[in-house]
């Protein structure tokens, strides 16, 4: 992997080499115009030319997508074969000799290109932008008139199509070189383009309506595909060409793609022109979805708040302050608290959206300036129990492989997510595994789009009844073991407590049969999928927050360690046990020590040798026990023992459970701080605004759900003035408790001098590697792709009795139905972001998805206003009748504060790690005639218009 | 701690310590109350285990037997 | 009991066979047994009447007249009697193999394929090795017969050598090129043939699937091959147990949608796989990674429809036929300005003169042939100087033309030439996939620029575009359909100059 710009070192587009690279053993040595290469077998001559530095034209290939051998222009003669091949569709073979630039070949591309611009506008607008392949190209072979004269073109009927709100189709610009097409099919995978007609009357459409109407997903792919003008970013046409470009890292999902954020203009007049994913990132290796590609407009939004802003009592105006004067109110504060309630009375939040460094000072202050450990992050509230689950079985609290391990899998087992929406880009990796012939199956209580789709059939769908997770993965455990399709060898080598886990799971209970009723799967099924599991080569489970976000959601996560145990799957590329994060850094979130029992590296607060490292640096003695976590830190706050909160970028109001009791919680605290880019619902109950910076402002690190650090780095100055972490340690400072980096790159520093599975990362390193995967330790210098090969983080795996325990939150007459939360792919958690942008196109406002039968007895129909209550609250919003759910299940987004779904969700929690079970609440559904009040009110407070773009 | 907005109506530390109580109701008697303690020893604040303490002193009903037990060895 | 034979292919259907039919029908003691044809195609309806084992030919017969026929009547007539149909002058001196039992036996009777050397070959390739029948077929010389003449066996071998867990056969009968129907008739006249073809091939490489891609316009050979299908199932010659032998072969039929490209090959596998027909790019070859990427063995159906014989009587009689490197023999199909039109098969190395004299008989206008075009529409124009070539792959391609499919359309001297070269870019332009840019929008470009020719607008400057365009188009294409266009343009430049060298249309008509 190699860093292609340094910051701010000018603009140049990432090298194509015009075919994807070939993975074989086996090598081929060409001679290229004199110049000998030495190539994998299967190498395109054309890419093999790219790489000896040989420039072979061309329009049709890219390296993102298979040769297609349209345009022609890569004609090329090989000594000893008659014709003139095509260049990307001819593969080498060794000792061939090839020459790319004989006056043949030059005529016939010459001819070629003449061909191309007899059917093309004089007046192209992307020539004159100059982002347009063919103009250079045209130019390269020598091409500058078209001798054909007036003739049939194109352009007539060709209807310029802007109903996408971040792109534009100009059919007049196209040369049909199906780049689009190929791109939506093999690097996203939703084939939502074709090519209508035949011969000169082809034309690019996504299927005979328009972008917006299609099923297109915008994603974009599309758009960086296309080498002319007719597929172009509105913001280019707006801003012109970029100037420079920025490597960095998307900050919405755990994918965490990387991006070349394509700027113009300097300081505080820079301009992002375009996101362009890179093609060197290792999570996203050049695609991106529509949320990072384009939804980066809420960093300009007018509701962006610039200035720290302070108020006496939650019911006064805001009143703006210097920088000086808000830390001062909050230090001062902090400490009258801990003065009259004591140094645990107050706490702090750390934010899985902001980076590693950012988070580090928060959990820093907190246990050196406020001391005590009330640290807690929003990982809480999703994948908590990931981090006590793998760290019971496995060791460490972290998923198993990198994404691209999903391309040597056989069978996936998907379980309680839906990549499609939520992780969109892993999703276009395993759906391109998927086409070529690896099988999945899905337990998910909704038919997600990855149980059938385009080239996409699953082999089995589960839809497991919310709350049933526990009984589902014991049956498929106990039909491994009983059925004998365990992996003897590999429990007898690397495995612990084997005898009482097989003979836990042996027990009927446990069976398919058994658990039938409990799980709403039949058995046959059941035991169908699981030796498909078992049967497999390679098979890997990846989970999301269906699994986690229940009362048993850590033994769940313990019963798929078991699984993949049982069956061998651990340790080697195409296996493993991954857990799809939710935040950019929720891993890193969680590695950075946020949780109140934990230091950095998952190591326990008790421990005394890990205390003293921190001890002996930051000088200060250390609460060798637990602080409290986010819900504790509630129920503390009613009881009047905890008073005063310092929030990083989590809107708690709107995203945990139970809004009414996290709002009485937050009404009863003296001193509530908020750091955040907008006045979000958790700031109504803020005495304190500190204002925060976005992605695009941040310097540091964020690391995804495969452990990979990736570097963040500030395309624009902090819009407020400050960076984050330095906001956090002038509080820390105006407590008494200076902590002075002289940039991001010394937190890192300081992380890695304290941390082992950091030791080896650096700011330096990950410029020079691009990003690494931890543990990056002296034994894995560049990092960990795949861990526990050979031997587990723990030494042996942990089989663990995963008993299924039913969660207290039951159906009954008043509350028949079960509503089970998601996300959907336009819109991202609170909204905080995606609302301020164009995605609100799509998805405007949050659906209660019911199935048919629930809905006709109800008398529901799609559109209806529909009453939404639960024991603890009650919610307005429009039903969508769908097939999607099983009977007696409703399912809906959470996206829009409009809505509240929090406002129906219980204190319910994971026994372990009191992460909320949203998806699980006993509610009933019906017809309403107006919105709540309260809705109504937080409908006008969210009355904003989307965001335009930077 | 005792008003709560919660729906269970119970308090928090008897709804947190029951709900680990019964992840190892499987267990016998005596390994069940150890590994109640053991979990709550390690995840707990001081405070919440001191109120479990008072609940389990004051003889609360709603704590589950083995949970009551699990406090008085904290 | 009188047996009559009434052809039931569509070229005898479209002139009155099924009227002629239902009237024999309707006589008492008369059987009438539906053929295919006999490929005397101006003879049609052309009925036999069986008199002591024999079968007597009756020319153009008309539905009124079957108690002439009957009654020995219509023998009188001049012309309309045949006489010994296997003895007729335009039959007796072909050398059918491929199309032996078409317009003999009745398609429809599995039993009637049998008794008519039916199943022969498929039982010797199953108890021969793949590799042996691979081997048969390639010393029988047996070349591609859709037009591109490649080695059948050793596109086989390449089959049979390439691991996979699922391979396939596909018969490419999407006959599309002008004056061409031996597919067609052979398949309505001789199903059973193709369906064994394909399952000795199947057997030879490896595949338990096969489909045959037909052109949606020939609904009788639709018909008539799944009629033929399910038969040979419920006879167990498809299936599980293929003839007891154990092997397994499932045969489906696939009807296309009107496209021209479909009949090249890789655009054919898209069109399979239920995708746009257009065109694949090169390498892979099909043979290993042909429909949905697995080793495929794609076929033409004359050269399916051959292998039988070659399987029955040994690859070494096959090669014996022939000349050069094009072994055995050709259907020939004539159409056009002919006298008499129909199926010819001869051994290669006939003379196209031979074809056009002998049985052709010359124009049906009468007037003088001056051009004739040979394979298709992208065969090449070729003037009368020429037509000493022997039908052999080798000859016709050192000729700058090609055999093809053996389709031939004769022209007489009131064709302009010009306008023919014009109608070979306009075929292109209507027919191209779209998919390469020199075809695409080439062919466009290439009627434009005739269309300038032919108006005596800057005709030399415009030739030497068209010669520049020709060149692209021929090298640069991404298939032969782009790829073979400029030949028919550049024979009729070449052979026909004069039809090129036009004024410009003025008011005063000057004269060059």
């Amino acid at each position: 992997m190699t860093v292609l710009d340094e910051p701010g070192q000018g603009y140049a587009t990432e090298p194509d080499l015009g075919t994807p690279a070939v993975a074989a053993d086996a090598t081929a040595t060409v001679t290229i115009d004199g110049r000998e290469v030495t190539v994998p077998a299967g190498t395109s001559v054309m890419r093999a030319a790219a790489e000896a530095g040989v420039d072979i034209p061309k329009l049709c290939a890219t390296d993102s997508l298979k040769a297609f051998g349209s345009c022609r222009m890569c004609l090329v003669e090989v000594d000893g074969a008659k014709g003139t091949p095509a260049s990307c569709t001819t593969l080498c073979s060794d000792g061939m000799v090839v020459s790319t630039q004989t006056d043949q070949v030059q005529r016939l591309r010459r001819n070629v290109m003449e061909l191309y611009l007899s059917d093309h506008p004089a007046d192209c607008e992307g020539c004159a932008r100059g982002n347009c392949e063919m103009q250079s190209l045209a130019v390269t072979v020598g091409a500058v008139e078209a001798r054909y004269g007036a003739g049939r073109t194109h352009l007539d009927d060709a209807t310029y199509d802007a109903s996408n709100p971040y792109f534009d189709y100009d059919p007049a610009a196209c040369i049909v070189c199906s780049r689009c097409v190929r791109a939506c099919g093999e690097v996203q995978g939703t084939f939502a383009l074709t090519v209508e007609g035949r011969g000169f009357d082809s034309r690019i459409t996504p299927g005979g309506t328009d972008f917006l109407s299609s099923e297109c997903v915008s994603c974009g792919a599309c758009v960086q595909a296309c080498p002319t003008s007719a597929l172009q970013e509105k913001s280019l046409v707006e801003l012109g060409m970029p100037t420079r470009v920025v490597d960095t890292t998307c900050a919405y999902c755990g994918v965490g793609c990387s991006f070349r954020a394509e700027v113009t203009g300097e300081g505080e007049d820079t301009r992002v022109v375009r996101m362009m994913p890179a093609k060197s990132g290792g999570a996203n290796e050049g695609h991106s979805c529509v949320k990072g590609r384009f939804a980066y407009g809420y960093t300009n939004h007018t509701d962006r708040q610039l200035d720290p802003m302070v108020r006496d009592t939650i019911d006064d105006e805001w009143r703006v302050v210097s920088w000086e004067e808000a830390i001062a109110k909050v230090a001062d504060g902090f400490a009258a608290i801990q003065r009259d309630h004591g140094v645990g009375a107050i706490g702090g939040i750390s934010s899985s959206r902001c980076t590693n460094e950012e988070v580090y000072v928060v959990q820093k202050m907190v246990r050196a300036a406020f001391g005590n450990n009330n640290v807690d992050t929003c990982a809480r509230v999703c994948h908590s129990p990931t981090g006590y689950g793998l760290n019971q079985t496995f060791g460490t609290s972290a998923g198993t492989q990198d994404f691209k391990s999903v391309e040597q899998a056989d069978v996936v087992l998907l379980i309680g997510a839906n990549p499609t929406d939520a992780h969109p880009v892993f999703a276009s990796r395993l759906k391109r595994r998927l086409r070529q012939g690896a099988q999945i199956v899905v337990a998910d209580p909704r038919r997600i789009d990855l149980v059938h789709g385009p080239h996409i059939e699953a082999a089995h769908h589960l839809p497991v009844l919310p709350g049933s997770n526990v009984a589902f993965v014991n049956a498929m455990a106990h039909t491994v073991v009983t059925e004998g399709l365990h992996d003897e060898a590999f429990l007898r080598d690397r495995c612990e407590n084997v005898d009482d886990y097989l003979a836990f799971i042996a027990r009927p209970e446990n069976s398919p049969e058994a658990t039938e009723e409990i799980t709403g799967i039949p058995a046959a099924r059941l035991r169908d999928a699981a030796r498909l599991y078992a049967g497999a080569g390679n098979a890997a489970i990846y989970y999301g927050l269906g699994v986690t976000e229940h009362s048993q959601g850590s033994t769940m996560v313990m019963g798929m360690a078991n699984l993949a145990m049982v069956t061998g799957n651990i340790g080697r590329e195409g296996v493993g046990v991954n857990p799809l994060r939710g935040q950019n850094n929720v891993q890193g979130s969680c590695d950075m020590g946020s949780f109140p029992h934990e230091l950095p590296g998952y190591r326990h607060i008790s421990r005394p040798e890990v205390r003293a490292i921190y001890e002996d640096l930051w000088g200060r003695t250390l609460d060798p026990e637990p602080g409290l976590r986010i819900p504790n830190m509630f129920d503390s706050a009613l009881a009047g023992t905890f008073r005063g909160l310092y929030v990083q970028g989590e809107d708690i109001a709107q995203s945990d459970p139970n809004t009414q009791h996290v709002e009485a919680a937050l009404r009863s605290m003296d001193l509530v701080v908020v750091q955040d880019l907008f006045l979000n619902e958790t700031a109504r109950f803020a005495h304190v605004f500190l204002p925060g910076t976005s992605f695009l402002e941040k310097d540091g690190t964020f690391t995804n759900a495969e452990r990979r650090i990736n570097r963040v780095r500030p395309v624009l100055p902090p819009r407020q003035g400050k960076d984050e972490w330095q906001i956090t340690c002038d509080i820390a400072a105006a407590m008494g408790f200076p902590m002075d980096y002289a940039g991001a790159h010394e937190i890192m520093d300081e992380i890695a001098a304290t941390t082992p599975t950091f030791a080896g990362v650096s700011f330096a390193r990950l410029d020079a590697e691009g990003s690494m995967q931890w543990p990056v330790t002296d034994a894995a210098p560049h990092g960990t792709p795949t861990m526990h090969v050979g031997e587990f983080v723990r030494g042996r795996g942990n089989l663990v009795e995963t008993v299924y325990v039913p969660t207290t939150e039951r159906t009954n007459r008043r509350f028949p139905l079960v509503l089970t939360t998601g996300r959907i792919l336009t819109q991202y958690n609170v909204g905080a972001q995606t609302r301020r942008t164009a995605n609100q196109t799509w998805h405007p406002e949050d659906i209660l998805e019911i199935h048919p039968a629930d809905a006709q007895v109800r008398g529901i129909s799609t559109g209806d206003l529909v009453e939404l209550s639960s024991r603890v609250g009650a919610t307005t919003l429009r039903a969508e009748v769908s097939e999607r759910m099983p009977a007696g299940v409703v399912y809906t987004t959470f996206h829009h504060p409009v809505t509240g779904a929090n406002v129906v969700t219980t204190e319910n929690s994971d026994w372990a790690t009191n992460c909320p079970e949203y998806k699980v609440t006993a509610v009933e559904v019906g017809v309403a005639n107006a919105r709540r009040e309260t809705d109504a009110e937080a409908a006008a407070r969210d009355d904003r218009e989307p965001a335009g773009r930077s | 701690m005792s008003e709560t907005t919660q729906h269970t109506g119970l308090a928090p530390e008897a709804r947190m310590g029951n709900d680990i109580a019964r992840q190892f109701a499987h267990l016998g008697e005596e390994e069940a109350v150890a590994r109640i303690a053991a979990h709550i020893d390690r995840f707990w604040e001081p405070r919440m285990r001191h109120a479990l303490e008072a609940l389990a002193a004051a003889g609360d009903d709603t704590l589950d037997p083995r949970l009551a037990a699990a406090a008085r060895r904290l | 009991m009188t047996t009559v034979y009434v052809p039931g292919d569509a070229s005898a259907v479209a002139v009155g066979a099924d009227e002629v039919a239902a009237a024999f029908a309707e006589l008492v003691d008369v059987t009438v047994v539906r053929t295919g044809s006999r490929g005397l195609l101006w003879a049609e309806p052309l009925v036999e009447l069986e008199v002591d084992g024999v079968r007597l030919g009756f020319a153009n017969v008309e539905p009124g007249e079957v108690g002439s026929v009957l009654d020995g009547s219509l023998e009188r007539l001049e012309g309309r009697f045949l006489g010994v149909v296997d003895d007729h002058p335009w039959l007796a001196p072909q050398r059918r193999v491929t199309a032996a039992r078409v317009g003999v036996v009745d398609p429809a009777s599995i039993a009637d394929y049998e008794a008519h050397g039916g199943w022969s070959g498929l039982r010797r390739a199953l108890g021969l090795s793949p590799a042996e029948v691979v081997a048969e077929v390639t010393e029988s010389g047996l070349r591609g017969r859709g037009g591109a003449g490649f080695p059948a066996g050793v596109k086989w071998k390449t089959v049979l050598e390439t691991p996979a867990e699922q391979k396939f056969v596909a018969c490419n009968f999407d006959e599309g090129d002008s004056g061409t129907f031996a597919d067609r008739m052979v398949v309505e006249g001789d199903p059973f043939t193709l369906v064994e073809g394909m399952t000795i091939a199947a057997h030879a490489v490896g595949a338990t699937e096969g489909y045959v891609y037909v052109r949606s316009e020939y609904p009788h050979a639709i018909a008539a091959l799944r009629r033929a299908i399910e038969a040979a199932y419920t006879h167990g010659f498809l299936g599980d147990d293929v003839a007891g032998s154990g092997m397994r072969f499932d045969l489906h039929v696939r009807v296309g949608a009107g496209a021209y490209i479909c009949g090249e090959e890789s655009s054919m596998l898209e069109s399979l796989e239920g995708k746009r027909g257009e065109v694949r790019a090169k390498p892979p070859i099909p043979a290993i990674a042909g429909l949905f990427g697995q080793p495929t063995a794609v076929n033409n159906v004359l050269t399916l429809c051959t292998v039988p014989m070659i399987l029955a009587d040994g690859g070494a009689a096959y090669a014996e036929l022939g000349t050069g490197r094009s072994r055995g023999t050709q259907l020939f199909q004539l159409a056009g300005n002919v006298a008499r039109g129909g199926l010819v098969e001869l051994p290669f190395g006939v003379t196209l003169r031979e074809l056009l004299e002998d049985y052709a008989g010359g124009t049906r206008t009468g007037r003088p042939i001056r051009a004739v075009q040979v394979g298709g529409p992208l065969g090449a124009y070729l003037s009368p100087e020429q037509f000493d070539l022997p039908m052999d792959y080798e000859a016709f391609a050192e000729a700058g033309a090609m055999v093809g499919h053996g389709g031939i359309v004769v022209f007489d001297d009131s064709v302009d030439m010009a306008r023919m070269a014009r109608f070979a870019m306009e075929f292109c332009s209507l027919e191209s996939c779209g998919k390469c840019t020199p075809c695409r929008v080439g062919s466009v470009r290439g009627v434009e620029t005739l269309d300038r020719i032919i108006a005596g607008d800057d005709v030399a400057a415009n030739l030497v575009l068209l010669d520049d365009l020709c060149e692209t188009m021929t090298k640069g294409s991404l298939c032969a359909m782009g790829g073979l266009t400029p030949m028919p343009v550049q024979s009729a430049i070449r052979h026909f100059p004069e039809d090129f060298d036009r004024s410009p249309a003025t008011p005063e008509g000057a004269v060059r």
